[in-house]
């Protein structure tokens, strides 16, 4: 067996992937690199929204964090997180022919969030999401039926039916003077008149008082016709602000004795509360029993097999799940860190072990001894 | 660099960008996800890359991330309730291709990165913020575990 028998293993790449790569490459032909500000790559996050395709979201007037927490992850922010919020002001930019107003932004130490509401200033437009859209795909209903497009109609297709301009608009979030990129979680919504919410989540971790972040606009026109960027039309505008970083209120951390919680390949050693104004970080902090060996199901027994339980023995909804894993230190001490919704601090928790095959509850633990560290 | 220089650049490495998502992805819709996600990000990125000889180790990082991105959620979602069969492309090796992806995937992604890719331990370290020192010893490691199949390939 040769190297290139090795290589060629995977076989040829698939011409769905090298279009893959060339839709990619052509929405980067409407997008300018960002302005000189660099990032930190702390870790992994997900949006559970991206797995609820198809989730049907209520209307509201006017969306914000709170919404998405609630119709996307399922949880709420707590009544702290939200004064936060209200408070956090709002900024309002006119770029090209949109006006972007930043309506909320809040740092808690492990994540910034920020909601931004675009709008048009012109008549007969229909804004175009840079950062998450797909001028391929179908358009949402809410502006299906807002202007009376065909079912199904793409952005170019419903500009072209009512000729209507096409501004594409983004927002990006940096935090100042960070060493390198960042993987940030993006989505938007359009609202019943029109406008559009994004909502941007980057990581942080710091124990600084205050961040400077970075927060760039960018409006493009498209030609309806072509689908092609008007050159002339890029304005992009970056704004400086300093956000206070929310510190915990309180942090307790609950111990197990060794092997009191376990499941085949690791036990429970601890589990700390990291309560926020957002909502209660969670980290279970996990001893794994043996070597890690050649055993792909290894994280698969881990991810969700320890779950923080409800007094009614019911998993509490998962806002933002952060990696943990296997694969950077070759340590045996692993941590899996969630966020969930929690309005104040338990005097005792419910872990649940969960039966890998089946999913389901095996047995239920409360740990009820613990120290305060804050 | 220009958009056009980015675009050659990304094309020339699309072999190898199949590859490491292949590695980690089962499925070839969340390859193609995991992609134009990296694409995307690097191009706003772009000026975060200090040495440009640097850019093709940038790039897999970036994949590697969002790859992982897609796929950590998705493992906690389904447990071990099915992980779905890994997808290969009609001309691929299956059984070659089975043995490797039998392997813990901190094996195998290095060992990818190294003796399919062709990066150098320092190269291969950097994309996977691992010390060189851990790196060589998964790459022993995995070696060790594929070696009556493919030793003539690894030795």
């Amino acid at each position: 067996m040769k190297p290139q028998d090795f290589k060629d293993m995977y076989g040829s790449t698939p011409d769905s992937f090298k279009r893959s790569i060339s839709n990619a490459l052509r929405k980067t032909e409407a997008e300018e690199p960002m302005k000189k500000i660099t990032m930190r790559a702390v870790l992994v996050t997900a949006l559970m929204a991206l797995l609820i395709a198809g989730v049907a979201l209520a209307a509201t007037s006017q969306w914000k964090l709170q919404d998405y927490f609630t119709q996307i992850f399922g949880t709420s922010i707590p009544q702290a997180g939200q004064e936060v919020l209200e408070q956090s002001g709002s900024e309002t930019y006119t770029l090209g022919g949109a006006k972007f107003t930043r309506q909320e932004s809040i740092a808690d130490g492990n994540l910034v969030y920020f909601s931004t509401k675009v709008e048009s200033m012109d008549e007969n437009v229909i804004l175009y999401p840079m950062t998450t859209g797909d001028m391929d795909m179908p358009l949402p209903d809410t502006v299906i039926d807002l202007y009376g497009f065909e079912k199904n109609a793409t952005i170019l297709d419903a500009a072209k039916a009512k000729k209507m301009r096409v501004y594409g608009v983004s927002v990006y979030p940096e935090i100042v003077d960070d060493s390198e990129y960042t993987t940030e979680m993006l989505d938007d919504r359009y609202q019943e008149d029109g406008s559009i919410v994004m909502i941007n989540m980057l990581p942080l971790k710091t124990d600084k008082q205050e961040i400077q972040m970075g927060y760039n606009y960018r409006f493009t026109e498209f030609d309806p016709l072509t689908g092609e960027k008007i050159e002339e039309s890029v304005v992009s505008e970056m704004d400086i602000l300093t956000l206070p970083v929310q510190q915990p209120l309180a942090v307790r951390t609950f111990t197990a004795s060794d092997d009191q919680i376990s499941n085949s390949v690791a036990y429970v050693q601890s589990v700390t509360l990291t309560q926020k104004v957002t909502g209660v970080y969670v980290d279970i902090h996990l001893m794994l029993k043996g070597e890690i060996g050649a055993d792909s199901t290894i994280e698969q027994e881990l991810y969700g097999s320890f779950e923080l339980l409800d007094d009614d023995g019911k998993a509490y909804p998962v806002g933002i799940i952060f990696s943990g894993g296997l694969d950077d230190s070759g340590s045996p001490e692993i941590i899996i860190k969630d966020m969930v919704s929690m309005e104040s601090m338990p005097d005792h928790i419910n872990i649940g072990t969960r039966e890998t095959d089946s999913l389901k509850i095996v047995e239920t633990f409360t740990m009820t001894d613990y120290t305060d560290v804050k | 660099m220009t958009q056009e220089e980015f675009a050659d650049r990304i094309v020339a490495m699309q072999d190898t960008l199949y590859r490491v998502a292949t590695t980690i992805l089962p499925q070839l819709c969340d390859r193609e996800d995991a992609v134009q996600g990296a694409i995307e990000k690097a191009w706003r990125k772009q000026r975060s890359l200090r040495n440009d000889q640097a850019f093709h180790a940038w790039i897999v990082r970036i994949l590697i991330n969002e790859c992982y991105t897609i796929l950590r959620p998705r493992k906690r979602e389904m447990l071990s309730d099915t992980l779905p069969e890994r997808e290969t492309a009609p001309d691929a090796m299956p059984d070659v291709y089975q043995m490797f992806t039998s392997l813990d995937e901190k094996y195998r992604l290095p060992m990818v990165l190294y003796y399919v890719e062709g990066y150098s331990v320092q190269e291969a370290a950097q994309m996977l913020k691992m010390p060189q020192g851990t790196l060589k010893s998964r790459l022993h490691r995995g070696r060790l575990l594929l070696k009556d199949d493919l030793k003539e390939v690894l030795g």
